[in-house]
Formats: structure tokens, sequence, C-alpha cells
């Protein structure tokens, strides 16, 4: 069954990847048969989700497990979203909704609010102006400068002329770098999956590594 | 200038190919390009060992096949360090595949050294919910993940009889592809609890977690396929992260020599025009 697995997997790999020579009957293939596999197993992810955390503790518990009665209200305003198919129950979907924005917004303003914003802003007003940051090998002045002319580069309330042109110039700049960082990074964890495919290619399915 | 004008339109299909090229030579003929440690790395692997034997490890896989190149490497060799170190290791998921990528990688490290099942680690599963999930968690274990994968009862494997909130846990690992991830921890456990954060991420996520390295919310950061390499380099297990720094070192010279090439080209073109 492993076998077949991977020989699978390999065929698969390899009809993907002819779309880099031309479009061909195998490549389409192989986009089909992905889609409709994912779409498939996120089918399947969704209902053994409710059959485990709502259906089996409400009407089919564990020996020795009570009935969690209260789980019928995740189970009705999970039905509820779909009266959004209905022309006269439309609005009915908009409780469950309010419900999820609601949930959602609480736990991300807590969360959001303490660690990426104050601990952020904390973090850069503590540091000394003439210090090397060992984890990034810079000095902390430069990193002042990068944050105070990015922020500037973000004000728009004054003509930026003067001072302000000067660290709205800064600011573009550090942000430039940064961009540039960050398509790095993206070349290289592109480069790593083409490299785990080979790898896969050439190990579990040729063994030749 | 025959040549730099050839070089400006030269097929796609053969930069594919001594890209191709350039990763199949160097995984069948390694060089061994020396792999260095980062202080991110580094501040893992010193996380973990500073933890003393019987010390309790959440490990959340929170990614999917697409990422497994990067972060598999990265959660064997975590995996066989936490082990090896006698710690508990207890796996969730906050993305759906992540569990089935915890059991691939117990399958591969527990025999190696000797853990069992449900008394060194247990792999509790996905949840869905993210920031949810993590809340519930961090108050009460059993209740948020009632079932292991295998839908034993958690109350009844006998490591977990011991850790039933975030308060059991000594120090938190994630892998992360995205959202809910690394991010979602830091914000929801981190922010609110005194539990340390550590992780392991894509590389196209490295940018986004510097923030929290300099202000001290996530201690130490593995980094993609290098990240992998230098782990493995540090437990001594060498696996697909140090197996494939040559062809991926290779394969980024390869396209730095093109974008050199190309825009050498593209400017002497200009100019021949001007």
């Amino acid at each position: 069954m492993e076998t077949l697995g991977i020989w699978i997997g390999a065929l698969g790999t390899l009809a993907i990847l002819s779309f880099l020579f031309r479009e061909n009957p195998f490549f389409r293939t192989a986009e089909h048969l992905f889609i409709g596999l994912a779409a498939g197993i996120g089918i399947f992810y969704g209902y053994q989700t409710i059959v485990t955390n709502a259906w089996n503790p409400l009407f089919n518990p564990a020996d020795g497990e009570v009935r969690k009665w209260f789980l019928i209200v995740p189970l009705v305003l999970g039905v509820l979203l779909y009266t959004r198919f209905l022309n006269k129950g439309k609005w009915i979907s908009r409780i469950p909704l309010g419900f999820l924005v609601g949930v959602g917004s609480a736990l991300a303003i807590r969360g959001v609010i303490g660690a990426s914003f104050m601990s952020q802003i904390l973090a850069t007003m503590q540091l000394p102006l003439w210090h090397t940051m060992a984890k990034f090998k810079i000095d902390s002045i430069l990193f002042i400068l990068g944050v105070i002319g990015t922020l500037i580069y973000f004000y728009f309330s004054r003509e930026q002329k003067g001072p302000l042109k000067v660290g709205a110039s800064i600011g573009k700049w550090v942000m430039m770098i940064a961009f540039g960082a960050a398509f790095g990074n993206t070349v290289m964890a592109r480069m790593s999956l083409l490299v785990g495919r080979i790898y896969f290619l050439l190990g579990e399915w040729l063994h030749i590594l | 200038m025959k040549l730099l004008e050839k070089l400006q339109s030269i097929d796609r299909r053969i930069i594919y190919l001594i890209l191709a090229l350039s990763i199949i030579l160097p995984l069948l003929f390694p060089i061994g390009f020396p792999v260095d440690t980062t202080k991110n790395t580094q501040d893992v692997y010193d996380q973990v060992n500073a933890l003393a034997p019987g010390s309790v490890v959440l490990l959340s896989y929170d990614w999917d096949a697409a990422s497994a190149p990067e972060l598999l490497p990265q959660a064997e060799a975590l995996t066989k360090h936490i082990l090896d170190r006698k710690l508990k290791l207890v796996a969730v998921a906050l993305w759906n595949q992540g569990a089935t990528f915890a059991d691939r990688v117990h399958n591969a490290i527990a025999p190696e050294v000797g853990a069992v099942y449900g008394q060194d680690y247990v792999n509790l599963g996905y949840r869905p919910g993210g920031s949810v999930v993590l809340n519930s968690l961090a108050r009460d274990i059993h209740v948020t993940f009632p079932e292991d994968v295998a839908r034993t009862k958690t109350a009844s494997i006998p490591m977990m009889k011991e850790i039933k909130s975030i308060d059991d846990i000594d120090l938190v690992i994630c892998l992360s592809a995205g959202d809910p991830g690394l991010r979602t921890y830091i914000e929801q456990i981190g922010a609110q609890y005194p539990v340390t954060i550590s992780g392991g991420v894509t590389a196209v996520s490295v940018p986004g977690m510097l923030p929290y390295l300099q202000s001290g919310d996530l201690v130490g950061l593995l980094a993609g396929m290098s990240g992998a390499a230098q782990y493995e380099n540090l437990v001594d297990r060498p696996g697909l992260g140090l197996g494939g720094m040559d062809a991926q070192s290779i394969s980024h010279l390869v396209i730095i020599a093109f974008i050199i090439i190309g825009n050498i080209a593209f400017l002497a073109g200009g100019r021949k025009k001007k």
C-alpha cells in the first residue's frame, strides 16, 4: 500500500511539473485530481469535526460520560448559517455570523493588543540608542531610525517636505530592504519545496539517494 | 552584443532545466557545505536542553503537506531532541493535516530513542478554531482535547494524568506555516500565561516573526529548511534538512547568476537602443 502511495505521489509530481514544459493532458488530469482530492479531504475533515466535537458528545457519548446538552447551541447556530440560501430567512444567518465575528474580534483584540502592539512599542522604546542588537547584528540606532522613518512615511497629515521628506525617504528605503528580505525568503521557501519534491523522487521513489 | 541579445530571449525551459540540474546534481553528489548554527536556532536548542527530564513540551503541528519539506525535518529533529532528553512530549495540531504528520514523526523517531506512547509522548490530534482552541487549551487540556488520535480518552493516558492545563507545560514549540500558528500562540498563550514560546516556521514567514524575537515574546526560531539543517546538525541526526542544503545553496547561486546575467543583458540592450 505504501509503495502504491509513493508511485501515485511520484507520478502526480511529474505530471504537475510537466506544465513547465507545456500545457498537457497529464498536467490537467493531475490538477483536477488534486482539486477533487482537496475538496474531498476538506469535506471529510469538516464532517469528522462535527461528529467528534458536537454529535458524539451530544448523542453518542463515550461510556461513563454524560451528554453535553449545551452543545446543541453551537450545532443549531451552525445550521442557521445555511439559512443564507433561503430568500425569506436570509436574515437569520446574521445571528451566528454576528456571534462568530464577536468572539473572533474579542479574542483577536485580547491577544493582538498585548503581544503585537504594546509589546512591540515597549521593546522599541526600551532599546538603548548606542547598542548592538546581538540577535540581528546591527546597531540599534539604525533600527530606531528605520522605525521612525517608516512611521513618517505613513504620516499624511502634513505635506512631506523638509525633515519629513528625509524621514519618509529613510522609511521608503527601510521598507524596500524589508520587502527584498521577504522576497528572498519566499524564493528560499519555494526552492525548499522543489528540493523536497526532487528528494522524494530520487530517494523514496527511485532509491538512488 | 549578439550573445547579450540571445540571453534576453533565452527559452524559459532551459532555465528550468539548469535549475533542476542545480538541485539534482548536489543531491546525487553532496558537496558538504558547512552549516553554521544561527543564534535563533541555538536558542531553540538551548531552551529544550535546559529543561529537566520529565518536563513537558507542547509541540504544535500547524502546517500541511505544502510546507512539509521545510517543517517535517524540523519536527523530526526537535522530536528526537525532546525524547532523547527524556522530556514528555504532547503533540497537538491547529491544522487538519498536522495530526497525521505528528503520527509520521512519532513512528519514525520513537523506535530510535525507545520512547513509549502514552508514557513519553502523546498525539492529541487536530481541533479546529485557532485562537478559541488555544484559550480553551490553556485552561483545560482534557476538555479541549478529550481524546487522542486513536480515540483513547485523554484522562486515561498515563502521562496526561498530571498534564491538565498550560500551568503544567514547561515549553511551547509551534511549527507553523501560517495562520493559525506561531503568531496565534504568541498572542493567545505567550501574552497571557508565563510560559516560554519557541517555534519553527517556513522561510516565507521568517520576516514576520522577527519583531517577536526582538521583543522577547518569542525565544528562538527555526527558519525553513536551513533551520532544520542546523538543528539536525545539533542533534546529530542528518535528514532532509542537511541533505537538501547543498542543493538549496547551489540553486540559490544559479538564481543569483541568472538575475545578474539578465540585468547585464537588459542594461546593455537598453543602452544600445538609446
